[in-house]
C-alpha cells in the first residue's frame, strides 16, 4: 500500500499539519475520492510512531489545536526509496503510476531519473509483450496487444504530465522553512 | 460564383505570381508587334514573279523604297512566314508562363473545389487571371511593333527596308489585336485552370502524323510546279505545319524518349529520363520549335551554298537580307524554345523540392543533379536540332535539285552551320544548367525535407 | 570502434537553437531509439548523424567519417555508402517509378541498372508492396509509400539505418513487420540502427533509449 509513501510526499514540500495534508492531496488528485481526515490522523499516527515524520510544532489560531508534522531524515529516505522504484508496468488499474507521477513533480525529488526509469520499466515490459512466443495463438496475442496499448497510454500520460507539470529544480526535501500559503 | 467574388479570388494569385504574368504579358506583346509587322508587310507594293523557266528580268520586282526579299511577291510570302512562325515561339513562351506554377494554383483549385466550387467556376478564375495579362500583351504589342517598324524601316537603308510608313491601318490592326491577345490568354488561362483528362494518342498515330506533315511538305510546293507563288504558298502553308505538328508530337515524343532512357542502363540517362518525363509537355514544345529553328537553318544554309557557288551579285543583297532575317528568326525561336524549357524546369525545381531533397538526403550531390539537368536537356534539343537541319538542308538540297537534271546544290555549308549550331546549343544548354545552379541548392536543402 | 560518435554536438536554425551539446555513442549490432515531445530536436540529431545536415559545431564521427570535416560532395557519397534513409513524409523522388525509388541507392553507387532494378523488386517483395514496380509515388498511398522508402533504406544493406518516425503511416500490423525488418536486417549484417520516434512501441524495440528534451539528452536508458 502506497498511501504511506504518498503521505510522506504530501509532507516532502514543507511541514504540515494534517488539515493542509488534505488540503494538498485533493489538489494532487482533483479527481479521486477525497482523503477522509480519519485516515490522514491514523496515517500521521502511524508515520510518527514509525520514525519518519516528527511533530515540529503545536499551533493554536484561535481554532482547534493544530499538530503540525515534518518528515525525519528516515522518512524522506523512504520516500526517495519509493520514488527511486518505477510503478509496475501493469497496464491496468494503475493507480500507482499516477501516484508516484505526481508525487515525484510535485516533491521535485529527482524527476528526471523517475521519468528514465519509468519509462525503462514500461518500455521494457512492451518489448517483452511484443516479442509474441512462436505458437501463440490470436487470443493470447489479443491479450498481449491490450496490454501494450494500455502501457503506451501510461506512457502517453507521462509524457504530457511532465509537461503539463513542470517540476520543481530537483531539491533536497527534509525540512524547509518555507511555507506555502494554504 | 459571382463576378465579383471570381475577382476577389483572382487578385490575390495575379499578385503571387506577378513573374508570370510578367511573361504572358512579354510573350503576348512580343507575338502581338510580329503579327502587326506581318499585316504590314502585305502593304508593300509587290509583283508576282514570272514563272520558273522563264527568261524574264528579275529585276521586274525592282523596287528602290524597299529591299527586294519584300516586292517579291514569293519570297515575302516567306518572310511573312518566317515571322509569324517567330510570333508562334513567343506565345509556346507565354503559354509555358500561363502553366508556371501550376502546383500551387492546383493545391488552391482544390480547396476551392472542397469548398463548393464547379469546373466552370475554376476556368473562369484562370481566364481571369491571364486575361489580364494577356490585354496588357495586346497594347505592349503597339511599342513593339512601332521598335521593329523603326528597326526595320527607317533605321535601314532605303534598299534594305521591309516595312512601308505608318498608316491608319496599323492601328486598326493594333485595336483589333487587345481584345484578341485578351481573350486568347484567357482562354489559355482557363484551359490551364482545368485538368485535362484526354486519352493522349498512341505513339505510332504521332509517327504517322508527322510523317504525312512531313511528307506534304516536300510534296505540297510540288503542286504549284509552274506557278511560283503558289509554290511558295503552299511551302508556306506545309511548313508551318509542319511546324505545328511537329510542337503538337513534341510532348508524346518526348514522353517516348524519356521512357527509352529509363529502359536504358546508364544511371544518369535513367534517371533523367524520369525528370524528362516530368516536363515533358514543355520539353516537347522545345523540342518542336528547336526542330524548327534547325529546319530554317538547314534551307538558309544550302541556298547560302547555292548562292556563294553562282557567287553573282551578292551586293545586290535580295537573297542576303532573307538569308539574315532567316538566321535571325531561327536564333529567336531557339531561344524562345530554350527558355521555355528554362521556365519549365525553375517551375519543376520549385514544386519537386521535397523530392529533390529526399533524393540529396539519399546520397545525390549537387553535381549529379545537375548532370542529370544537363543530360534532360540535351535530351530535349540536340536530337531536334540535328534532325532539323538535316531534314532542312538536305530535304531543300534535293528538292532544288528535283526535276532539273542538270542543276546540281551546294550542301557544303552546312558542315560549318550545323556544328557551329550544336556548339552554340551545348553551351546554352550549360548555361541553363549553371543559372538554375542557385535554385537547385535551393531546392536540396534539408529543411526542404521537415515539412509535411 | 563505435558506429556512432557525437561528442559536443549543437545546432541552430537561425536564432533557434536545436540541439545543445549533445553526446552519444552508438555501438555495431545496437538500436537506439531516440524519443522525445516534438521540437525536441529528434530529427535534427537523425539528420545530423545521416550527414544531410551539415555539423555546425562539435564532433561527429560515423562509420569511421570524420562528417565535421566533409564538404557537401563528400558527405553525399559517405550517406550512399553507409547510411540507409527512411524519412517521415515526401520521401520518394516524385518522377521516378517505385522499383526506380527503390534502387536509387545501388544507381548512385554505379551499380548496372539491370541489377539494381532486380535489387529493388526483390526488396519489394520483402517489404510486402504489392504494387507494379512501375508505379509512380504519386499513385501510392502513405503506407505504400513509406513501405518502399524502409525497402530503399536496405537495398544497400546500411552500415547504419536511421528511421525518423517510419511507421507513422502504417496501421499497427504492418508498422511492427517494417520495423521488425529494417531492425533485423541491419542487426544481422552487423549494422547498428538509430529509430526517431515518438511512438513508444517503436522505441520499445530498441536495446537503449535516448530521451531528448528541449535540445538535451532528458536520460538514456538500456531496454535490453
Amino acid at each position: 500500500m502506497s498511501l504511506t509513501e504518498l503521505h510522506l510526499a504530501l509532507l516532502a514540500g514543507a511541514p504540515r499539519h494534517g488539515y493542509d495534508i488534505k488540503q494538498e492531496h485533493d489538489s494532487w488528485f482533483p479527481d479521486t475520492r477525497p482523503l477522509p481526515y480519519g485516515q490522514v490522523y491514523a496515517t500521521l499516527a502511524r508515520l510518527q510512531r514509525d520514525g519518519l515524520a516528527e511533530v515540529v510544532e503545536t499551533r493554536v489560531d484561535g481554532g482547534p489545536e493544530r499538530t503540525v508534522y515534518a518528515l525525519t531524515a528516515k522518512g524522506s529516505a523512504r520516500l526517495r526509496a519509493w520514488l527511486a522504484e518505477p510503478a509496475a508496468p501493469t497496464g491496468v488499474g494503475a493507480e500507482e503510476i499516477v501516484r508516484k507521477t505526481v508525487s515525484a513533480l510535485h516533491t521535485g525529488i529527482d524527476v528526471s531519473g523517475f521519468v528514465a526509469r519509468q519509462r525503462a520499466a514500461h518500455l521494457r515490459r512492451i518489448r517483452d509483450l511484443q516479442g509474441t512466443p512462436p505458437g501463440a495463438g490470436p487470443a493470447e496475442r489479443l491479450v498481449r496487444e491490450h496490454l501494450i496499448a494500455h502501457l503506451d497510454a501510461d506512457l502517453r500520460w507521462l509524457e504530457l504530465a511532465t509537461e503539463l507539470l513542470p517540476a520543481p529544480d530537483d531539491q533536497p526535501t527534509v525540512r524547509s522553512d518555507e511555507r506555502k500559503p494554504a | 460564383m459571382k463576378p465579383a467574388t471570381l475577382w476577389l479570388l483572382a487578385v490575390p494569385n495575379v499578385r503571387a505570381s506577378r513573374t508570370r504574368a510578367a511573361l504572358v504579358a512579354m510573350g503576348t506583346a512580343a507575338a502581338g508587334g510580329l503579327v502587326l509587322v506581318t499585316l504590314a508587310l502585305f502593304r508593300v507594293p509587290a509583283f508576282a514573279l514570272p514563272p520558273r523557266g522563264s527568261t524574264a528580268n528579275y529585276s521586274i520586282s525592282y523596287d528602290p523604297r524597299y529591299a527586294g526579299i519584300v516586292t517579291s511577291a514569293e519570297t515575302r510570302i516567306g518572310v511573312a512566314t518566317a515571322v509569324l512562325l517567330v510570333a508562334g515561339t513567343a506565345l509556346v513562351l507565354a503559354w509555358q508562363a500561363v502553366s508556371s506554377g501550376s502546383a500551387r494554383r492546383h493545391r488552391r483549385d482544390q480547396a476551392l473545389t472542397t469548398t463548393g466550387a464547379t469546373p466552370g467556376d475554376l476556368r473562369r478564375l484562370g481566364a481571369i487571371e491571364t486575361a489580364v495579362a494577356g490585354a496588357v500583351g495586346g497594347l505592349l504589342a503597339g511599342p513593339v511593333y512601332l521598335l521593329l517598324w523603326f528597326v526595320l524601316g527607317p533605321a535601314q537603308p532605303a534598299t534594305s527596308r521591309l516595312l512601308p510608313a505608318l498608316a491608319p491601318a496599323d492601328l486598326i490592326a493594333w485595336a483589333c489585336l487587345v481584345p484578341a491577345s485578351a481573350a486568347l490568354a484567357a482562354a489559355a488561362g482557363a484551359r490551364s485552370g482545368t485538368q485535362l483528362h484526354r486519352r493522349p494518342l498512341s505513339g505510332w498515330w504521332w509517327l504517322a502524323l508527322a510523317i504525312v506533315a512531313l511528307a506534304g511538305m516536300f510534296t505540297l510546293p510540288q503542286l504549284g510546279q509552274g506557278d511560283r507563288q503558289l509554290q511558295v504558298t503552299l511551302m508556306s502553308v506545309a511548313v508551318t505545319l509542319l511546324l505545328l505538328v511537329a510542337l503538337a508530337c513534341g510532348a508524346p515524343w518526348a514522353r517516348g524518349k524519356a521512357s527509352r532512357m529509363s529502359r536504358r542502363g546508364r544511371t544518369t540517362d535513367l534517371l533523367a529520363g524520369g525528370g524528362l518525363r516530368a516536363l515533358a509537355g514543355p520539353a516537347g514544345r522545345a523540342a518542336g520549335v528547336l526542330l524548327g529553328a534547325g529546319l530554317t537553318t538547314g534551307v538558309a544554309t544550302v541556298i547560302l551554298g547555292n548562292i556563294l557557288r553562282q557567287a553573282t551579285d551578292l551586293g545586290s543583297g535580295g537573297h542576303l537580307t532573307g538569308i539574315v532575317l532567316a538566321a535571325v528568326a531561327a536564333g529567336l525561336a531557339a531561344l524562345a524554345g530554350l527558355a521555355t524549357i528554362t521556365l519549365a524546369a525553375v517551375d519543376d525545381l520549385l514544386t519537386n523540392r521535397r523530392g529533390l531533397a529526399a533524393m540529396a538526403a539519399i546520397g545525390a550531390d549537387l553535381a549529379l543533379l545537375q548532370a542529370l539537368q544537363r543530360r534532360r536537356l540535351r535530351a530535349a534539343t540536340i536530337a531536334p536540332l540535328v534532325s532539323g537541319l538535316l531534314i532542312g538542308g538536305l530535304g531543300y538540297g534535293a528538292l532544288s535539285v528535283a526535276g532539273e537534271p542538270a542543276a546540281s546544290t551546294d550542301a557544303w555549308p552546312l558542315l560549318i552551320v550545323g556544328p557551329a549550331a550544336l556548339a552554340l546549343l551545348l553551351l546554352a544548354n550549360a548555361g541553363i544548367v549553371r543559372l538554375l545552379r542557385s535554385r537547385t541548392r535551393e531546392a536540396i536543402d534539408p529543411a526542404n525535407l521537415r515539412v509535411a | 570502434m563505435s558506429t556512432v560518435q557525437l561528442s559536443g554536438v549543437s545546432h541552430a536554425y537561425g536564432r533557434t537553437q536545436a540541439l545543445s551539446d549533445v553526446s552519444l555513442t552508438v555501438e555495431p549490432g545496437e538500436v537506439v531509439a531516440v524519443t522525445g515531445p516534438s521540437g525536441c530536436g529528434k530529427s535534427t540529431l537523425l539528420m545530423l548523424t545521416a550527414g544531410v545536415l551539415r555539423t555546425q559545431s562539435g564532433r561527429i564521427v560515423v562509420a569511421g567519417t570524420d562528417l565535421a570535416g566533409a564538404d557537401d560532395a563528400a558527405r553525399a557519397r559517405f550517406r550512399r555508402r553507409a547510411i540507409g534513409l527512411v524519412l517521415q513524409f515526401g520521401q520518394l523522388v516524385p518522377d521516378l517509378s517505385v522499383r526506380d525509388n527503390v534502387a536509387l541507392p545501388l544507381l548512385l553507387e554505379g551499380h548496372r541498372s539491370a541489377d539494381a532494378r532486380a535489387a529493388a523488386d526483390g526488396w519489394l517483395d520483402r517489404v510486402g508492396l504489392d504494387v507494379e514496380p512501375d508505379t509512380l509515388p504519386a499513385d501510392l498511398s502513405g503506407g505504400q509509400a513509406q513501405l518502399a522508402a524502409g525497402a530503399r533504406a536496405l537495398v544497400a544493406g546500411p552500415q547504419l539505418l536511421l528511421a525518423d518516425e517510419p511507421t507513422a503511416s502504417l496501421d499497427t500490423n504492418s508498422g511492427r513487420a517494417l520495423l521488425d525488418l529494417l531492425v533485423k536486417t541491419t542487426v544481422q549484417a552487423g549494422g547498428s540502427v538509430v529509430l526517431v520516434s515518438h511512438d513508444n512501441a517503436v522505441a520499445a524495440r530498441a536495446d537503449r533509449e535516448i530521451r531528448l528534451r528541449r535540445g538535451t539528452i532528458a536520460h538514456q536508458v538500456a531496454l535490453s
